[in-house]
């Protein structure tokens, strides 16, 4: 993954470097809340019978929207002590590379495009879990082929994000490969958070924009899919 | 499996959580590990064709727990259809989930489930499906799909074809079928294993058992919910005698859920009732009320309804026998597996519709043979089994039906009855009474053994006096006698001992206060006497005995080895030791060499010397002449080399050798040594004595300690007449005086008037005892001297 973006000045840098430390506030998030839900009851049958539970992966937590669109479900690995995430919406672009925040942590986690998402060793144990979840605001496919700059209209986007476009420039001359992302949105001047370049199924490159810019470097003969906005 | 619906395109997250919530909650409340494959199977099953996203979660959660439970349960039971289905979950969740759960997980879960779908093919005869799962399992453990393998089973299966007809026909049951089969199939290397784990499975469902029985009973889900399925199940039994004055039986339960107690238990009274029926009906037989305590093979088994009634009775009629120690016995085969209800009677009664094609189906996909049902569900258990039979053509199960406890007993492929003789029967019925009385036989036939053994044996006379004080024989045998002549001890010698020579001496020998008994006598033979000395002590035990003798050679001749004993004797020899010690004189029977044996107080030989001639009865004398401590050994006789008459006396330290020789090879001991007497004395033979060419020899010693004199009397003539010398010595033996015996004197004369002798026959006896000659220990001289080659 790549930071991208160029600060010219000292105090543009310096704040930069501040916002990557803090937590991000996006504007489009759904709140997650605890679903009161029946927990693992593995332990307690396996345990009954006189065996050892055999629980792979153990349910920890399970928070829905307000609405009950969103799911997320909270698995534990019990071999690695890993937290994993899911989460499940019946529109894919909601799940699909959607952030997932914690109320208590400023860490973001970019889910996949199965809308799961690897958190670590987290600590959901000391408080009464939150999460927001942020999909993108708008998608944009990118073409094949990259030879000048083009404009890009969104796949998909909001309400507020249906006129935007997307200038793309991609320089071959320089190693590597970099992708500058040029987001024009005439109307609403709300700020982009993120910009999150989808190179496979697997492999995202996420940017901090700075007023709708963003450079990507590229690892070698890949080239991106889709990108998706955040704010 | 059940077949819910659900509709797979449309469904919202929060609908697919509320359907795993369910299932979890289904899972929570299953009776078994069965029933919780079952449910996660069917879970999986039906949100396979929700969009992957979707089902990640929950299918990813479940999957530990569903192959844990694959690896580790042990659906015997099972229809091959459901096993399947358990594989193909099995598969999904491995495909699915291959990078995020261990390997290990899907290779254990399949294995067992490709096992299991093996040995319930082989229940149902399906022979080829069975050994392509096996085939199957055994490429899961290879991790290698092998092509030979399956190229193998091809050529197996032509091979099979044509006699698997044959085996079909002529087999009565699939196992026997299987049996046949899986001796081909030993050849194909790598399934041995497999097989044999098939048939350790399958021999649970054969032999003979009288504390167990299978039931075919379905298993209750619970209060609200229906029976879904049946189970044949292992009930067990023990019977105890009741220990109380009531005169019912007593039943108790030890693993049952709490909800179905009362009815179950009222079933096993009804049973039991039967059971006694059908023993006083059957067996003639009323037996005493007993507790009976049952048990299901499976700890956590549910299970509410009547059809447990049969087996119930049965196996209480079983074990009522067996702790009464009737002489009936009886045992149910494994074969079979019994359902129904049964009333006071014995009469079985119908079971429900819907259990009966559970059981049915339960018995149809075990390994059992035979299913006991009652007679009224025949009809309807028929159409069951012909729908079944209809997809498993191959599966042999029996239906039997039965109308009463009556037609199970009589039915020899499931009850094995067997009637123990009357002896037998007795031996262990009454064997604590007949214990009683054998062993009152045995006390009293021990108690007479030994009065006669008493009697008879002298030994063991324990009310008489145990100090023998004579010895006498009796058929050559000794008895011992005390004083009041009662018969003490008898000794039975190896040969016969004759009366005449018995010699007894009652000597205390070792010193303990208790005198030995020395005995000696001579044995009868047809040839050449010999004898022996024996030391009793007084309970008649042996503690030793000597025989004298040896084969004794002299330069020309050789001895035989009869020697008797003339006379032994026993002393303290030395003043200063109380030890004893006891002296033997024994000649030969025919010839001339006597023997003197000196032997200690445990028998064992101190010394011996060799005589060459007789030494007489009479003629022995123990005293201490030097009056050095020692007792000295003074003995008399006739020296055949001399052809006179001889008084030797020994050192009791030094008996070694032989006598003095005169050089005649004849009488030259060969291989013994000079001999260390102290004293050897040569008596001057008369003029009579050599006129009528007979031997003088000694006839009597007599010592008198007064006057320090050692009388001697010689025979000159005659055995009979006491014609004889008598000549004294002191105690360095030197002469005294020799004196004719009156009778002597008168003979000689007789003989000299009648021109016989010469007139200085009567003269020269007044002057014989210059005539004694000494051996001084090289050679004879005329006056009295001891043998020089003594040391001390």
């Amino acid at each position: 993954m790549s930071k991208a973006g160029k600060p010219k000045e000292k105090s543009e840098s310096k704040d930069f470097c501040c916002s990557l430390c803090q937590k991000t506030e996006f504007k489009e998030t759904v709140t997650l809340f605890h679903w009161y839900t029946q927990t693992s009851p593995f332990p307690y049958l396996l345990g009954f019978t006189g065996r050892t539970p055999f629980e792979l992966y153990a349910e920890k937590i399970t928070l829905a929207s307000a609405d009950r669109k969103f799911l997320l479900r909270i698995l534990k690995d019990t071999l690695s002590g890993e937290h994993q995430a899911y989460l499940l919406h019946e529109e894919a672009h909601k799940y699909q590379n959607t952030f997932i925040t914690f109320e208590h942590s400023w860490k973001e986690f970019l889910t996949d495009c199965q809308g799961q998402a690897r958190l670590g060793r987290i600590d959901l144990e000391l408080y009464p879990v939150k999460a927001s979840v942020c999909p993108p605001c708008a998608i944009f496919q990118i073409p094949s082929f990259l030879n000048c700059a083009r404009r890009i209209f969104p796949s998909y986007a909001n309400e507020n994000w249906k006129n935007s476009s997307l200038v793309m420039e991609l320089f071959r001359e320089q190693t590597p490969l970099t992708l500058k992302i040029q987001v024009e949105k005439p109307e609403v001047e709300s700020e982009l958070k993120r910009i999150v370049l989808i190179l496979n199924n697997r492999e995202r490159l996420i940017a901090v924009p700075r007023k709708g810019l963003a450079l990507f470097e590229l690892p070698e003969k890949v080239i991106p899919v889709q990108a998706n906005l955040y704010e | 499996m059940n077949n819910q619906n659900h509709s797979p395109s449309s469904i919202s997250p929060l609908q697919m959580e509320n359907l795993f919530n369910q299932t979890l909650t289904n899972i929570s409340s299953a009776l078994n590990d069965r029933e919780k494959v079952c449910l996660i199977a069917e879970f999986l099953q039906s949100t396979r064709p929700l969009p992957a996203n979707l089902t990640y979660s929950f299918h990813l959660q479940l999957a530990g727990l569903f192959l844990y439970l694959t690896a580790n349960f042990q659906p015997d039971c099972c229809p091959p259809e459901e096993l399947k289905i358990y594989l193909s979950a099995s598969r999904y969740l491995q495909s699915r989930f291959v990078g995020q759960l261990e390997e290990n997980l899907f290779r254990e879960s399949q294995n067992n489930l490709y096992f299991y779908l093996a040995l319930n093919h082989f229940y149902l005869g399906e022979l080829e499906e069975g050994l392509t799962a096996l085939l199957s399992r055994q490429e899961i453990n290879n991790e290698t799909s092998s092509p030979s393998k399956q190229e193998e089973l091809e050529k197996l299966k032509k091979e099979l074809t044509p006699i698997l007809p044959e085996i079909r026909q002529n087999a009565q049951n699939n196992e026997l079928i299987v049996k046949v089969l899986f001796d081909h199939l030993k050849k194909l290397a790598g399934l041995d294993q497999d097989l044999d784990l098939v048939m350790e499975k399958w021999k649970s469902f054969s032999g003979w058992r009288d504390d167990s029985i299978y039931c075919c009973l379905v298993e209750s889900s619970g209060l609200l919910k229906s029976a879904e399925r049946a189970r044949i199940i292992s009930l067990e039994s023990r019977c105890r005698r009741s220990t109380t004055v009531e005169s019912q039986n007593l039943v108790r339960f030890s693993n049952l859920p709490a909800f179905s107690k009362e009815e179950i238990y009222l079933s096993a009274t009804d049973a039991m009732e039967a059971a006694d029926f059908s023993i006083n009906k059957h067996f003639r037989l009323t037996l005493p009320p007993c507790t009976l305590i049952f048990s299901f093979s499976e700890k956590n088994f549910r299970y509410s309804g009547e059809s447990l009634g049969l087996p119930l009775a049965l196996i209480a009629l079983a074990q009522k026998l067996l702790s009464a120690e009737s002489r009936y016995h009886l045992s149910f085969s494994r074969e079979a597996a019994f359902t129904g209800k049964i009333d006071l009677t014995g009469e079985i009664k119908p079971i429900e519709a819907e259990g009966l094609g559970l059981k049915i189906k339960a018995a149809f996909y075990s390994g059992i043979k035979y299913l006991v049902i009652p007679a009224s569900n025949l009809k309807e258990a028929r159409s069951v089994l012909f729908n079944l039979l209809s997809r498993h053509p191959w599966r042999k199960l029996e239906l039997i039906p039965a109308r009463t406890l009556e037609d199970v007993l009589n039915d020899s492929r499931i009850t094995l009855k067997k009637i123990d003789s009357y002896a037998r029967y007795l031996l262990r019925k009454k064997k604590f009474t007949m214990r009683k009385w054998l062993l009152g036989f045995l006390a009293a036939g021990i108690v007479i053994s030994s009065f006669i053994l008493i009697n008879r044996n002298p030994s063991y006379h324990f009310w008489k006096i145990r100090h023998p004080v004579v010895l006498e024989v009796h058929n050559g045998n000794l008895f011992a006698r005390n004083q009041e002549r009662q018969l003490l001890w008898v000794y039975r010698p190896s040969k016969p001992i004759v009366a005449e020579s018995l010699q007894q001496k009652f000597e205390d020998l070792d010193g303990d206060g208790n005198p030995e008994i020395l005995v000696s006598g001579n044995y009868k033979s047809d040839e050449k006497l010999s004898s022996e000395i024996f030391c009793f002590n007084n309970k008649g035990e042996v503690q030793w005995s000597f025989r004298p003798g040896k084969r004794i050679q002299t330069l020309t001749d050789e001895f035989s080895n009869h020697f008797i004993i003339n006379r032994f004797e026993v002393a303290a020899f030395n003043q200063n030791s109380p030890e004893k010690k006891v002296l033997i004189i024994a000649n030969h029977t025919t010839w001339y060499p006597s023997q003197i044996t000196l032997l200690n107080s445990r028998g064992e030989i101190l010394g011996e010397y060799w005589q060459a001639g007789r030494l007489g009865r009479d003629t022995l004398v123990i005293e201490d002449l030097d009056d050095d401590g020692w007792k000295e050994i003074i003995l008399a006789g006739t020296n055949n080399d001399f052809q006179s008459a001889c008084l030797l006396v020994l050192d009791p330290r030094a008996i070694i050798g032989c006598s003095p020789s005169s050089g005649n090879p004849e009488f030259q001991f060969k291989d013994l040594p000079p001999g260390k007497q102290e004293y050897y004395l040569l008596l001057p033979r008369t003029t009579i004595n050599k006129v009528m060419g007979i031997r003088n020899y000694v006839t009597l010693v007599e010592i008198s300690r007064q006057d320090r004199t050692i009388d001697v009397t010689t025979a000159e003539y005659s055995k009979e007449m006491d014609c004889g010398m008598k000549y004294s010595f002191d105690f360095n033996l030197n002469p005294l005086l020799s004196r004719p015996a009156d009778s002597l004197i008168e003979k000689i004369k007789e003989l000299v008037i009648s021109g016989l002798v010469p007139p200085h026959a009567l003269t020269e006896l007044r002057s014989l005892k210059d005539r004694i000659r000494y051996w001084d220990g090289e050679a004879l001289v005329n006056h009295p001297v001891r043998n020089k080659k003594l040391n001390f």
